[in-house]
């Protein structure tokens, strides 16, 4: 007779032996499959970051040329936006389009002032000494802190290199009145050699504004360019006491050493 | 009247008797070469496989559908002691009793003198289990062709004495058994139980089961006996301590199997 309970032991324990690899599986499945699930979201969560990186990275890249334009086409701007002191409200970018009706009414202006080829100049004078040129700037410029006070305007200009292309920025600045405009017209008068109409501007411009560093620079390099080295000396001088611009004083060794050409 | 767990169990007990040999095709094919090749003037026939193959059986098989009508002698039983050979062979084959040693000399003076006209056929099983000294003799004296003799052995290093050269041209005819395939064992199985009318029993032997059954024996005749008949006997047990486990004779459940495999050793549990 067979013992069949003993039996029936021994065939349980040799079932549980032949399941024995499938429990081990399956109780390492049920470890590893939490664990993974765990660790899977974060696998997926660094993978949008990845994303993002390379989105921004796209952004940056496209955004690149756009900085690179504003930069070439708002030099003004940018020297403008520097030397303002307060907040400023928020830019409106303008795109001027040159206007060739200024030049006319430019010429026949008689409040404007002008270039006169004997210095008779009263203002650059005073400015030889140190307390009448402070006054002679006021005298010039007599709101330095009002234009603070007006609207900050962003303009875009496309440079064109020719003459008529002067002629319509003038145009529009006899509109407008706007500093940025006249300060491009004497920078591209003073490119072209035209040192009487760059002076002209240059004044105009600080007349409108006093705080803009480009104008005084190129309102000096033009007396200097019309053998009025000593004046441009002076009014540098004056200049770099108000605003302690460090191009003016490269400017004025410069005048002053006689590497200016 | 015993059940028919029990009987179906007795249907697989471990015995070597002719009438429980199963006529599966393969090896009624091999067994009508064999009954072929005893009316051949052969010297020695072989006949080798591993255990538990049939060989046994085989040799039964054939003396008993032999033994009428030809002079045949089976040894079941290996006689290792060689004067105790030759004296057997000698009262067996020619009457001849001794009461004293008989060396291979003289008994091969008395086949030589008293050669019968019908050559006499031995069959002697187990064949590996006498010694070289013994079977290089047995060897001789079949070149005597004064008596044919039909030997089994197990296949293992023995194979090596066969395979000599001066061994192999005296044997003439070798036959190798093997171990069922499935569908054999399926029928040789349900032809084993129906034979004892045992049909309940045979039919719950589903394809299913028998594949298991081959899984663990191999399909070893031997091993499936051995298996079926505790299968049987744990059957048998369940019946009589008051049905412990739902008895159930459509089909019979792995774990039934598994535990006769346990019991008989062929599952190291």
């Amino acid at each position: 007779m067979l013992n069949i309970h003993d039996l029936e032991r021994r065939w349980k324990i040799y079932k549980i032996k032949s399941f024995l690899p499938y429990i081990v599986i399956g109780i390492s499945l049920i470890i590893i499959l939490p664990l993974a699930y765990y660790f899977y979201p974060d696998s997926k969560k660094s993978m949008p970051q990845k994303k993002q990186i390379i989105q921004k990275k796209k952004v940056q890249v496209t955004d690149i040329p756009k900085k690179a334009k504003v930069d070439i086409m708002e030099p003004k701007v940018i020297i403008a936006q520097k030397k303002s002191v307060t907040p400023q409200p928020a830019v409106q970018t303008q795109k001027l389009q040159p206007s060739m009706n200024f030049m006319k009414n430019i010429q026949h202006q008689a409040s404007q002032p002008q270039y006169v080829k004997k210095p008779t100049v009263k203002k650059p004078k005073k400015i030889a000494k140190q307390k009448v040129a402070q006054e002679v700037i006021q005298d010039i410029t007599p709101e330095i802190t009002p234009v603070k006070k007006e609207p900050k305007v962003a303009i875009t200009i496309e440079r064109k290199e020719t003459q008529n292309d002067i002629f319509e920025i003038i145009k529009r600045f006899k509109k407008n009145n706007n500093p940025a405009l006249s300060l491009f017209v004497a920078k591209k008068y003073y490119e072209l050699g035209n040192y009487e109409q760059s002076y002209n501007y240059a004044l105009i411009t600080n007349q409108i504004n006093s705080n803009i560093e480009a104008s005084w620079i190129i309102f000096a390099r033009s007396l200097a360019k019309l053998h009025k080295k000593d004046k441009a000396i002076h009014t540098l001088q004056a200049y770099i006491k108000v605003s302690h611009s460090s191009n003016a004083e490269i400017l004025l060794n410069e005048i002053t050493s006689g590497k200016f050409k | 009247m015993d059940s028919i767990f029990a009987n179906s169990k007795n249907v697989f007990l471990d015995t070597v008797n002719a009438k429980d040999y199963i006529q599966l095709d393969r090896v009624s094919t091999i067994y009508k070469s064999l009954k072929g090749s005893m009316t051949k003037p052969l010297k020695m026939i072989l006949l080798f496989g591993k255990p538990g193959t049939g060989k046994s059986m085989f040799l039964t098989k054939l003396y008993n559908d032999l033994y009428q009508e030809n002079n045949i002698y089976l040894y079941q039983t290996p006689i290792v002691d060689e004067n105790e050979f030759y004296k057997t062979l000698a009262q067996d084959i020619f009457n001849i009793k001794y009461n004293d040693t008989l060396n291979f000399t003289q008994f091969m003076k008395i086949v030589k003198d008293r050669a019968i006209e019908e050559v006499p056929i031995v069959l002697l099983d187990e064949a590996q289990l006498y010694s070289e000294i013994l079977m290089e003799k047995i060897r001789l004296l079949s070149d005597t062709r004064c008596i044919k003799f039909v030997i089994t052995l197990h296949k293992t290093e023995k194979e090596d004495l066969i395979a000599k050269e001066h061994f192999q041209t005296r044997i003439w005819e070798t036959f190798e058994l093997e171990n069922a395939s499935n569908t054999e064992l399926k029928i040789y199985i349900q032809k084993k139980l129906m034979k004892a009318n045992c049909f309940d029993t045979a039919n719950m032997f589903s394809t299913k089961t028998v594949n298991k059954i081959y899984k663990l024996t191999n399909g070893n005749y031997r091993d499936t006996n051995k298996l079926l008949y505790t299968l049987f006997d744990i059957y048998d047990t369940y019946e009589q301590n008051s049905h412990i486990y739902p008895m159930n004779t459509t089909h019979i459940p792995n774990k039934f199997v598994e535990m006769a495999a346990i019991h008989t050793g062929l599952i190291n549990a």
